[in-house]
């Protein structure tokens, strides 16, 4: 059993940089949570302050509603994967994984025992007798992986553990440590600034900016239930078009004015913004809710293809409009051309609606299970 | 035009690697050198080191030649082969054999057993009396030889003089401007000269004949005869002329090691400190540590004369460690800094994560990942208080260190070079036996690469 919970947790370096400001997150056991963000977003800077590394500017860490705020590392039960993976070089891969349970004066055929248990469910056994030098990236991982594991700790704490690896190597440890995750069932925090990476992974993602928690989420909370404008673009490649419209009643109905089109909407989509009395806001469409259309009729707006990148499955097109770079995610078939005339529809069901002001989202979807049906 | 391309590279490669490689001699030649003559000059004895060219290796054995000396009240002469110079050197003359073999003993460092010197003195007794005749025609023969020499070699002198002196009025004559007197002189100097040539020549003759005569000479007035040189003497020497030398090695060996505890715990903690934290005037005071290195050890020491006698360290090794240990702090702590910058926070943090205290983490992991560069130090203060003199001289007074009682013996000595060269070694030893065990710990590898 684990349960961390963040309240207003805040990291203020020298007398103006805030590495991280007002965190509150609960973490319920089991869990495997993912700080995502841009670099210098304070996802290390949060982690390293549950594992006790950093001091804690202001709030309060509770871990099994235990204040271990100003706890030592070393009383806090938690273990750490590092970014450079933080592998004793003076000792071999046994020693390593061995060193935390040595320090906890555990007997030795205990240690013994669960070193090789350990060492065998990371797949390092064959290199026990090594040194960390005469490993590859990968396999070093491994073994901080190993020693995170054996010590049993109550939350697993990872720093961007796959960065370092090949993108081949990366989706297999991926795939590995969610595995792993399974079988211990240990609660972990990963940071990572990858998003297929957090999206694969995650029970629920954590998303931050500057410091800040902009959304937490499970993997499709976030994606379709994005919260603002920056979630919206964050997640998501190619990211969310943006465009900035008018919003206008014309004989009784809602319509949004863009220099290049107008779009009628139907109830469903006009019912969120009833209260909304600015006459503009944002409207976000993902780059796979645009559809491509025979001719013209249904059409939203016709243009010419700026750039078309073939992606094997799927092609990405790209069109110009007021001076920004639209992406359209279109099936493989039938091939565009660039400079070639197409007519683009939106889903009407996938729209998003954003304060022009706030960027706060103005027409959360109701019910993600019905969206994921359709 | 390609073919000369590739020609020219293919040269220019070679004269490169040529270059490349006397460059590498150069610089080892350069260090080794110095150092391999001081080795030699320290096996070496007396006579031998003062001959020239200096041999490159020194000699094992000596080889003795013993013959009457020239006036019969006068003894017997021993003289020894000189292997640059080509011939038998004549080391002492006397009838009293403990004085020869005293005298052989200092130059040669071969002790000739006296038993020996008296049975030689004996053959050579025999060998005189059985060649009588032979030896009587040859000095008979010889003697108007060495006569003749002798007058040619008066004439000689006589001459070169007179040219001298010609030569300085030539000089007057020029600077006069008497062109007559000049040409007069020019002339007298041109038959001077022709007659010196003339005399050379036949002394020249006069002495082949001289040694014709004495190869047939020698072999029936002399007896030869060759003894071990006891290699070491120099050493044995140098630690009987410095009694003392044996306590002052010990006190040296004390003051390095203190030297090396004080400056290693005090430096090696503020380097650790400049490694990881942050503060105000950081960098300031990095540099500020280097500053007492810049005053003349000397200078520092003189004041402290009286500071450590106050705290009743005067003439002690600790007291002398705590002078040699001020300078070396700064040292020391620059370079454990590096080594401690070098050594990834995070290992540390590991340490801490995983069950250790800050302390525990750095006695854990960051203590033996900088053990090599710690020995490195270590080694740098213990070579830099070994062989310390100036300051040694001023803060000791009747425990002097190593180096103070070589330094001594070489006042002393007035240029007895070998055993000068002798104390170097010896000096250098325990300096070398040092590098050699820390040796271990600054080529330190985990897993064949070093960290
Ligand atoms: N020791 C420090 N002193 C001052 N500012 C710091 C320090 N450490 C981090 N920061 C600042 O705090 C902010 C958050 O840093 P943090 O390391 O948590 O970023 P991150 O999200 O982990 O980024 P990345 O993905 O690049 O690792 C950054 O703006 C950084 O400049
Ligand atoms: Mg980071």
């Amino acid at each position: 059993m684990a349960e961390l919970e963040l309240v207003n947790l805040s990291k203020r370096y020298g007398k103006k940089v805030w590495g991280a400001r007002g965190i509150n997150l609960k973490v319920t056991d089991r869990e495997f949570i993912v700080f995502l963000g841009p670099s210098g977003c304070g996802k290390t800077t949060t982690l390293r302050m549950i594992a006790g590394l950093e001091e804690v500017t202001e709030g309060r860490i509770f871990l099994d509603g235990k204040d271990i705020t100003y706890l030592p590392p070393r009383f806090r039960d938690v273990s750490m994967v590092f970014q450079n993976y933080a592998v004793w070089p003076h000792m071999t891969v046994y020693d390593n994984i061995a060193f935390p349970l040595r320090m906890k004066k555990m007997p030795k055929n205990e240690i013994d025992r669960i070193v090789k248990e350990v060492s065998k469910l990371v797949n390092i056994y064959e290199y026990l007798g090594r040194y960390p030098r005469q490993l590859s990236g990968g396999q070093r991982q491994r073994v901080a992986l190993a020693r995170a594991i054996a010590v049993k700790p109550k939350i697993f704490l990872m720093d961007e553990p796959l960065s370092n690896l090949d993108a081949k190597l990366r989706v297999r440890m991926r795939t590995e440590l969610k595995a792993i995750h399974h079988k211990t069932e240990a609660t972990t925090i990963f940071v990572t600034h990858d998003q297929s990476e957090a999206m694969s992974m995650a029970d629920r993602i954590v998303i931050m900016r500057e410091g800040r928690i902009e959304q937490i989420g499970t993997p499709e909370e976030v994606y379709y239930n994005s919260d603002n404008v920056f979630v919206a673009g964050f997640i998501g490649t190619p990211p969310t078009n943006f465009m900035e419209v008018e919003v206008k009643t014309e004989n009784g109905r809602m319509v949004l004015l863009h220099p290049h089109f107008k779009l009628e909407l139907d109830d469903e989509n006009a019912e969120p913004l009833k209260h909304y009395n600015k006459d503009k806001l944002i409207l976000g469409v993902r780059p796979e809710s645009m559809v491509i259309l025979k001719n013209k009729d249904k059409a939203v707006f016709s243009e010419r293809i700026l750039v078309v990148e073939p992606q094997g499955s799927h092609q990405i097109i790209a069109i110009e409009m007021e001076g920004k770079i639209v992406k359209i995610v279109a099936p493989a078939f039938p091939r565009y051309k660039e400079n070639e005339l197409i007519h683009v529809s939106f889903d009407m069901k996938r729209l998003m609606f954003f304060d022009a002001e706030t960027e706060k989202r103005l027409n959360p979807f109701k019910d993600l299970m019905e969206i994921q049906k359709v | 035009m390609n073919r000369n391309l590739i020609l020219s590279r293919k040269w220019r490669k070679y004269v490169s690697g040529t270059l490349f490689y006397i460059v590498v001699l150069g610089i080892a030649l350069i260090i080794l050198i110095p150092i391999y003559f001081l080795f030699t000059i320290s096996l070496m004895s007396d006579q031998e080191a003062y001959d020239w060219p200096i041999r490159f290796f020194p000699s094992f054995v000596n080889e003795f030649v013993l013959q009457e000396a020239s006036t019969p009240d006068k003894g017997y002469l021993l003289s020894v082969y000189s292997h640059s110079k080509g011939i038998y050197v004549p080391l002492c003359e006397s009838k009293d054999l403990d004085t020869i073999v005293k005298k052989a003993k200092l130059k040669t460092n071969s002790s000739i057993p006296k038993e020996l010197l008296k049975r030689k003195i004996d053959e050579l007794k025999d060998i005189m009396e059985k060649n009588k005749e032979d030896i009587e025609r040859l000095r008979s023969k010889m003697t108007p030889y060495l006569e003749k020499l002798e007058r040619l070699n008066g004439r000689i002198s006589r001459i070169l003089s007179e040219v001298n002196k010609y030569n300085k009025k030539l000089k007057l004559a020029e600077r006069a401007g008497m062109k007559d007197a000049v040409q007069a002189i020019l002339q007298k100097l041109k038959s001077l000269n022709e007659e010196l040539g003339e005399l050379k020549e036949e002394a020249k003759k006069v002495s082949e004949k001289i040694t014709l005569l004495n190869q047939d000479l020698i072999p029936i007035t002399s007896v030869k005869f060759t003894i071990s040189k006891n290699i070491f003497e120099n050493y044995i020497t140098f630690f009987k002329v410095t009694n003392d030398s044996i306590p002052a090695l010990i006190r040296s060996i004390q003051v390095a090691l203190l030297t090396i505890a004080i400056s290693l715990s005090i430096g090696g903690l503020a380097g650790y400190a400049f490694a990881r934290y942050y503060f105000r005037g950081k960098n300031l005071l990095k540099l500020s540590v280097l500053f007492v290195r810049m005053f003349p050890g000397v200078s520092i020491a003189m004041p402290m004369v009286i500071i450590l006698a106050k705290m009743g360290f005067y003439d002690k090794p600790l007291g002398l460690s705590l002078v040699y240990s001020v300078g070396q702090i700064g040292m020391t702590t620059w370079i454990t800094a590096s080594i401690f910058m070098g050594i990834p926070v995070e290992l540390e943090e590991a340490a801490q994560i995983f069950g250790c205290s800050k302390w525990g983490a750095f006695f854990h992991v960051t203590l033996p990942l900088a053990l090599p560069g710690l020995a490195a130090s270590a080694m740098y203060a213990f070579i830099g208080s070994w062989s310390e003199t100036a300051q040694a001289i001023i803060l000791t007074q009747f425990n002097p260190t190593f180096p103070v009682v070589v330094y001594q013996t070489l006042v002393g000595a007035k240029g007895l070079v070998n055993l000068v060269a002798a104390g170097g070694v010896t000096m250098a030893l325990p300096a070398i036996i040092f590098t050699l065990i820390i040796r271990r710990y600054i080529l330190q590898m985990w897993g064949g690469v070093t960290v």
